[in-house]
C-alpha cells in the first residue's frame, strides 16, 4: 500500500517538474497559456490514475490518439496542396490512357474493315485480321500508322485459295495470319504506345511469331493477293503484311 | 564555453543589427532578408543546445513512470510554440502584423488539438464516477 502511494506521488511530482521545465522553455507568454491548459491536464490524468485503473479503462489506448490526430491533420494539409507538377503529370497520364483507348478503337474498326474488305473481293477466307498500330512522334505530335498487318485465314480442308468461290465451298477455313509492317512513318524514333500486341514485336521476323509451331506461311500466291489487297486499301506496304495458316492442317490447293 | 557561445551569438546579433540598419536605407528589401537569415542562424544553432535539456526531460520521465505519450506531447508543444513563434516574429518584422497574429492561432489551435485526446478521457472518467441512471 504504501509503495503504491510512493510510486503514485513519484509520478505526480515527476509531471509537475516536466510542467515547470516546460514553462520554463517555452517562447512567449500567449503560447504559456495555452501549454499551461494541456500540462494541466496531464498532471489531473497523473493524478486521476488510481481512480483510471479502477475504472479500467483504456487510457494509453486513447492517448495513443494523439498521435494518431496529428498525422491526420498533416494529411489533410498535405492533400489540398496538390502541385503543379502533379497535376500535370496526372494530365499527361489521362491523356496517354486515352490515347491508348482510342488506338485500341482504331485498331479494330481497321480489322474488321480489313477482314471486310478481304471477303469481299473474295480471296481467301480469313478468320482474323490482326492490325498493330504505333505510334510515332512528327513535330511534337504523335500519330499513329499502321506497323504491321497479320491475317490469319482459315485452314481449310479442301478449301480454294483465291478464286472468289463463296463460303459456300469451304468447308472450314482456319485462322490465317497477315502480319504487316509499315515503317512509312517511322524514322525517327517512334515512341511506341502500348497499342501493339504482344506478338507484333517477334511479328517484325521474316516468320511469323514464334509460330515456326502453330503457323505455316500461306502460300505465296493467296499471300500477295491478300496482300496486294490491303496495301491497295489502306496504303500498307507488302512486307508488313504478314499471312499466314494454322500448322498441321494447312490448307490444301 | 557557454559564456564564448553567448558572446558568439550577441556578436553575430548585433553585427547583423548595425548592418540592417546601414542597408536598410539603401534596400529594405536586403535589411529583411539579412534579418531573417541571422535570425535563422541563431535558432537553428540554438535548436542544437535544446538538445541537452531534452534529454534531461527524458531522463526524467523514464525514471518516474510516466508514460512517454506525455513526454512526446509535450516537446510537440514546445516545438510547435517554437516555430510558430519564430514564424510569426519574422513576419511581424516585415510589417505583416494581422499575418503574424494568424500564424500565433494556428499555432495555439495546434496546441490545443493536442490536448483533446486528454480532455476525453477525463471528462469520460468523471461522467464514468457518477451513479448510472440517475
Amino acid at each position: 500500500m504504501v509503495g503504491w502511494l510512493g510510486d503514485w506521488l513519484r509520478d505526480i511530482i515527476a509531471v509537475i517538474l516536466l510542467a515547470v521545465f516546460v514553462e520554463l522553455l517555452l517562447p512567449n507568454k500567449a503560447m504559456l497559456r495555452y501549454a499551461r491548459l494541456v500540462i494541466g491536464l496531464f498532471i489531473l490524468l497523473t493524478i486521476l490514475s488510481p481512480i483510471l485503473k479502477l475504472l479500467q479503462s483504456d487510457v494509453s489506448a486513447r492517448l495513443d490518439g494523439i498521435d494518431g490526430l496529428w498525422s491526420e491533420t498533416a494529411m489533410m494539409r498535405e492533400v489540398p496542396m496538390t502541385g503543379l507538377g502533379q497535376i500535370r503529370r496526372d494530365a499527361e497520364q489521362l491523356s496517354e490512357k486515352r490515347n491508348l483507348e482510342a488506338a485500341g478503337l482504331a485498331e479494330k474498326t481497321l480489322e474488321d474493315a480489313m477482314k471486310n474488305e478481304l471477303t469481299q473481293r473474295g480471296g481467301a477466307p480469313v478468320e482474323s485480321v490482326d492490325a498493330s498500330l504505333k505510334w510515332v512522334d512528327q513535330s511534337g505530335v504523335r500519330t499513329p500508322y499502321i506497323s504491321q498487318v497479320v491475317v490469319t485465314l482459315k485452314a481449310a480442308g479442301k478449301e480454294e485459295g483465291g478464286e472468289g468461290e463463296g463460303e459456300a465451298t469451304v468447308e472450314e477455313v482456319e485462322p490465317v495470319s497477315v502480319m504487316v509492317d509499315v515503317e512509312g512513318a517511322g524514322g525517327e524514333a517512334s515512341r511506341e504506345a502500348g497499342a501493339e500486341e504482344p506478338a507484333g514485336e517477334a511479328g517484325r521476323a521474316d516468320e511469323p511469331p514464334g509460330e515456326s509451331g502453330r503457323w505455316t506461311r500461306a502460300d505465296p500466291a493467296t499471300a500477295a493477293a491478300i496482300g496486294s489487297i490491303i496495301a491497295r486499301g489502306w496504303g500498307v506496304g507488302e512486307e508488313q503484311i504478314v499471312v499466314r495458316l494454322p500448322a498441321g492442317r494447312e490448307a490444301t490447293h | 564555453m557557454s559564456a564564448v557561445e553567448i558572446i558568439q551569438i550577441v556578436g553575430l546579433g548585433l553585427l547583423a543589427t548595425v548592418l540592417i540598419l546601414v542597408v536598410r536605407e539603401q534596400k529594405p528589401m536586403f535589411a529583411f532578408l539579412l534579418a531573417v537569415f541571422t535570425g535563422l542562424f541563431i535558432f537553428l544553432y540554438l535548436i542544437g543546445k535544446i538538445e541537452v535539456i531534452i534529454s534531461v526531460l527524458e531522463d526524467l520521465a523514464n525514471r518516474s513512470g510516466i508514460p512517454s505519450i506525455y513526454l512526446k506531447t509535450i516537446l510537440k508543444i514546445i516545438g510547435i510554440a517554437y516555430i510558430a513563434e519564430f514564424g510569426a516574429q519574422i513576419v511581424r518584422d516585415a510589417g505583416q502584423e494581422s499575418i503574424a497574429s494568424k500564424i500565433e492561432f494556428a499555432g495555439k489551435v495546434f496546441i490545443l488539438v493536442m490536448a483533446v485526446p486528454i480532455i476525453s478521457v477525463i471528462v469520460e472518467t468523471v461522467i464514468g464516477l457518477l451513479p448510472a441512471g440517475s
